[in-house]
């Protein structure tokens, strides 16, 4: 009995030692799982401020089919990032470029022939190999074939699709007519990412040579993602490209891009964790979710323009100092403030602080009506009435013309606020016969001059005041075709002063890059063109 | 005993088809004609009337950067350099032919942009009007036999309430108090939950769909995420079938065969079931197809609140980026729709009242 008794103690401390040890190697098999876990690349569902509706990379319409697609090309070569001080997002640098598809790139001396080498080894999804033909072929469709990114290579001296040459199947060189800062800017841009020639050749058409009906809707895909579903009216969801030639590059498991059209219910499933970030949401909002727990607000700045145009072909604002007149009377600090809910910088000019060359001697942008007022009496012009027109779909549009309505009163000019349906506004703009109006402007590459070309230039497709002076242009393309950094200073600031001085277009805010997120979604990416690049998002 | 149909005063003399040979054939052959007449008219109304609107879809499409030429050249391959005439001409041909253009904002052809869609706005528009007719029918009656007392000024009151309240209101209220707030739906993130695939295409209506290849899982769940839009729509359109279930009760209350029926001593249930009923459903059908039509054609909003991807959703993003080839396409199908929902009411005339069945022999 004893014996039993005994043994029963020794039966019972061997299953408490064995339990014990059990339930120690759960705890550490746990442990182990918890850290890969921990390790694992998540994926994300986010909802961006519009629907996917084309994922052809030359010829997306919305701002969340570039991100898209900009995910299904790499690029020859991209651009650096640094980490933000709260280390939840990445920001380009001015001019800081790394390899991508190519090993290897390097500038003549002189700058006009930029020489590529492709990695070894390359290939689409499909396994197919990516070589210099397909860089040719990507680049030749940019620039004849149905996209309007062809807008884009005359800014760099690109004219003709002689100017890509294929040296042998890794080798690519381009030829420009001068050297210029912006060309790996846009080399390192979505849109001269490289497309599969074979997929191409396989798909087009007489009546569609460069298969724009395929790209529209399919991929072979050379950058980080591949499309794993996609329905254009509900979702698309993004894997990683097994074929990508870096797969470290890749943060995340996979994005799926929710499309939820009102931006009001995009915040509650936010909130509700049904999606983990979302972008474009009302700003009055955004300031309210800064304060619930488990989101974080994401506010970054940009080079994104706000402007007042004024019209000099339509009198009195064919007179300088009745321009200078609404520059000074406008509250700046109101429209940061007030309208923008403080997610905006305030206005330093067309090149705004930031952005290379930014000239803080070119004119300040403050609010002075007695100035104001002095300026347009000493003009000979008396009170008068004009009309600001905005695109009707804009809160913040609407909410700062009535500001502007306010301060031109204040100096004895009557507004009459006028919200334009959205297409009606961008006729009336391109016909160039609005007198006064709030719009609001990106420029590629974050380039000054690219940026005061596209809005003062004469004739610029995107100048809607009829602005135009032959000294500014001439300066302007002096600064396109140089690559030396003091000359470009110097030749910005000289431009900066002068736009400035014209007041055709004034400045009103910058605002700023914002995106909401759930506590533990960081990685955020802002490149030059402050596109989100959903690669390096990464979720806890 | 029934003194229904044809005791009944006649109804509406364009209804009632002289006594000739055939004629059922002939009242359908009448219908059909005065329909396809009526699209013709509409394609001509929705052609010129989209033309009116501001804008041009060609330097829309190609963004502000566009050059004169490109976009010059982008009108002359879409024909909007032509006169007018000859634009109508290649409108009219292409619709003969099936053909409804080219979006300008995606490329993609009009018709399989919006056909893809229908369903989805199909499915919201029946499980809204289900919903209408599941509310508005009964209360309509119950106000109907009760007129005067406190459940007829409760219905009355849900009837006003109902119709002036808007779609929008509706819905930002439902889904604050029964997503956000009471989490019993599901968020407005479309026809099913995030990452699910949808059914086996068959009808293209999910829940159908689902119950049709056994995915009672996909079923079950596109039956959650189409409650709370459907909800939208049939509680602001149920006043509607309410307010008219409950006029055309009455009126039929007051007629002469109720009178007589009743001084026969015919039971009251069986009155209101089988005489006064039958009477009403020519006014409430008339009704119903309205108000389907309307959940169909009218529920932009709500499918932009629900990020419901339907027809609606398009035709209000084609309004944004001035895509008038959608817009022309959308105006017109649901124009089309309408039109095939009344001639569809008009058969049912013909089945519910033997006049008009019968060519007007029995009045």
């Amino acid at each position: 009995m004893t014996i039993h008794r005994s043994r029963g103690r020794v039966a019972a401390s061997a299953a408490i030692f064995l339990t014990g040890a059990l339930a120690l190697s759960a705890c550490a098999t746990g442990d182990t799982a918890q850290t890969a876990d921990d390790t694992a690349k998540k994926p994300l569902v986010i909802s961006l401020d519009s629907s996917v509706d084309i994922l052809d990379p030359q010829a997306w319409r919305t701002p969340a089919s570039m991100v898209t697609s900009a995910t299904l090309v790499e690029q020859l070569i991209e651009q650096t990032y640094d980490v933000s001080a709260d280390g939840l997002s990445q920001l380009g640098t001015i001019d800081g470029f790394e390899s991508a598809l190519a090993e290897s790139f390097e500038f003549s001396e002189d700058g006009t022939v930029l020489t590529l080498t492709l990695r070894e080894g390359l290939t689409f999804t499909d396994g197919s190999p990516l070589t210099a033909e397909d860089v040719v072929w990507s680049w030749q469709r940019g620039l004849e074939g149905p996209g309007y990114i062809k807008v884009l290579y005359p800014m760099v001296g690109l004219s003709s699709a002689d100017q890509f040459v294929a040296l042998d199947e890794l080798t690519v060189q381009i030829t420009t007519p001068f050297a210029t800062p912006l060309l790996p800017k846009m080399l390192a841009m979505q849109p001269f990412g490289i497309l599969s020639k074979e997929s191409a050749d396989t798909h087009a058409t007489a009546d569609d040579i460069w298969a724009s009906a395929w790209f529209r809707e399919n991929d072979n895909s050379s950058g980080a993602y591949t499309v794993a579903a996609y329905d254009p009216t509900t979702s698309i969801t993004l894997a990683p490209n097994e074929a990508y030639y870096d797969q470290d590059k890749i943060k995340n498991g996979g994005i799926t891009i929710q499309f939820v059209s009102d931006p009001a219910q995009r915040a509650l499933l936010l909130k509700s964790g049904e999606i983990d970030l979302a972008q474009g949401l009302p700003l009055d909002v955004v300031k309210e979710l800064s304060t619930v727990e488990g989101l974080s607000v994401i506010a970054e700045s940009s080079t994104r323009l706000e402007y007042l145009g004024l019209n000099t072909s339509i009198a009195p604002f064919d007179n300088p100092a009745v321009r200078q007149a609404v520059q000074l009377a406008l509250p700046y600090e109101t429209f940061v403030d007030e309208v923008m809910y403080g997610y905006a910088n305030p206005a330093t000019g067309l090149v705004p602080d930031g952005m290379v060359t930014y000239s803080a001697d070119a004119g300040e942008y403050d609010q002075d009506l007695d100035a104001a007022r002095d300026l347009l009496s000493s003009a000979g012009v008396g009170d008068f009435s004009t009309t600001l027109s905005f695109k009707q779909s804009s809160a913040v549009e609407a909410r700062a013309a009535v500001y502007v309505q306010a301060a031109l009163a204040e100096i004895g000019i009557t507004v009459d606020v006028k919200p334009l349906p959205d297409a009606e506004f961008t006729q009336r703009t391109n016909a160039r016969e609005l007198p006064m109006f709030l719009n609001n402007f990106l420029g590629w590459g974050a380039d000054p001059f690219y940026v005061m070309k596209s809005l003062m230039g004469t004739g610029s497709g995107t100048n809607f005041t009829t602005f135009g002076n032959a000294e500014l242009d001439a300066l302007l393309q002096t600064g396109f075709e140089t690559n030396d950094a003091a000359e470009r200073d110097a030749i910005s600031a000289e431009a900066q002063k002068r736009v400035h001085a014209e007041s055709a277009i004034i400045p009103v805010w910058n605002p700023q890059w914002v995106f909401v997120v759930r506590d533990g979604v960081s990685g955020l990416t802002k490149d030059n063109t402050e596109q989100l690049r959903l690669q390096y998002l990464t979720k806890k | 005993m029934s003194f229904a149909a044809d005791r009944a005063p006649a109804r509406s003399a364009a209804n009632v088809i002289p006594n000739r040979k055939h004629p059922v054939i002939r009242y359908l052959l009448r219908r059909v004609g005065i329909s396809l007449i009526t699209v013709v008219g509409l394609a001509l109304v929705v052609f010129l009337v989209v033309r009116i609107l501001p804008g041009d879809a060609a330097a829309a499409r190609l963004g502000p950067e566009a050059s004169p030429e490109d976009i010059a050249a982008l009108r002359a391959q879409l024909g909007f350099d032509k006169p007018l005439i000859a634009q109508l001409g290649d409108y009219l041909w292409g619709l003969v032919n099936g053909d409804l253009g080219t979006a300008v904002s995606t490329g993609r052809p009009v018709a399989t942009e919006l056909f893809s869609r229908l369903p989805a706005t199909v499915e919201l528009a029946v499980a809204g009007l289900l919903i209408a007719l599941l509310i508005g029918f009964p209360l309509g009656m119950l106000a109907a036999s009760r007129r005067g007392r406190a459940s007829d000024a409760v219905a009355r009151i849900f009837a006003v309430v109902g119709s002036s309240m808007a779609p929008v209101w509706l819905g930002l209220l439902l889904i604050f108090g029964l997503y956000s707030v009471a989490n019993l739906f599901p968020g407005p993130v479309g026809r099913l939950p995030i990452g699910m695939l949808p059914p086996t295409h068959i009808t293209g209506l999910y829940v159908v769909d689902g119950v049709l290849t056994g995915d009672f899982e996909v079923a079950g769940q596109a039956l959650r995420y189409l409650a709370l839009p459907a909800l939208t729509l049939g509680l602001g359109a149920s006043a509607a079938v309410l307010k008219m279930v409950r006029s055309a009760m009455i009126a039929t209350a007051e007629s002469g065969f109720v009178r007589t029926a009743r001084a026969y001593g015919v039971p009251g249930m069986q009155i209101l079931w089988r005489d006064q009923l039958r009477n009403a459903m020519l006014q409430v059908l008339t009704a119903i197809g309205l108000v389907f039509g309307f959940l169909l054609g009218g529920n932009v909003i709500v499918e932009r609140l629900f990020s419901w991807p339907g027809m609606g959703r398009v035709a209000y993003d084609a309004l944004g980026s001035n895509d008038l080839e959608l817009l022309q396409g959308y105006a017109l199908i649901i124009g089309v729709i309408y039109i095939a929902l009344n001639f569809a009411v008009d058969l049912l005339y013909g089945v519910i009242d033997p006049r008009i069945r019968l060519g007007g022999r029995a009045s």
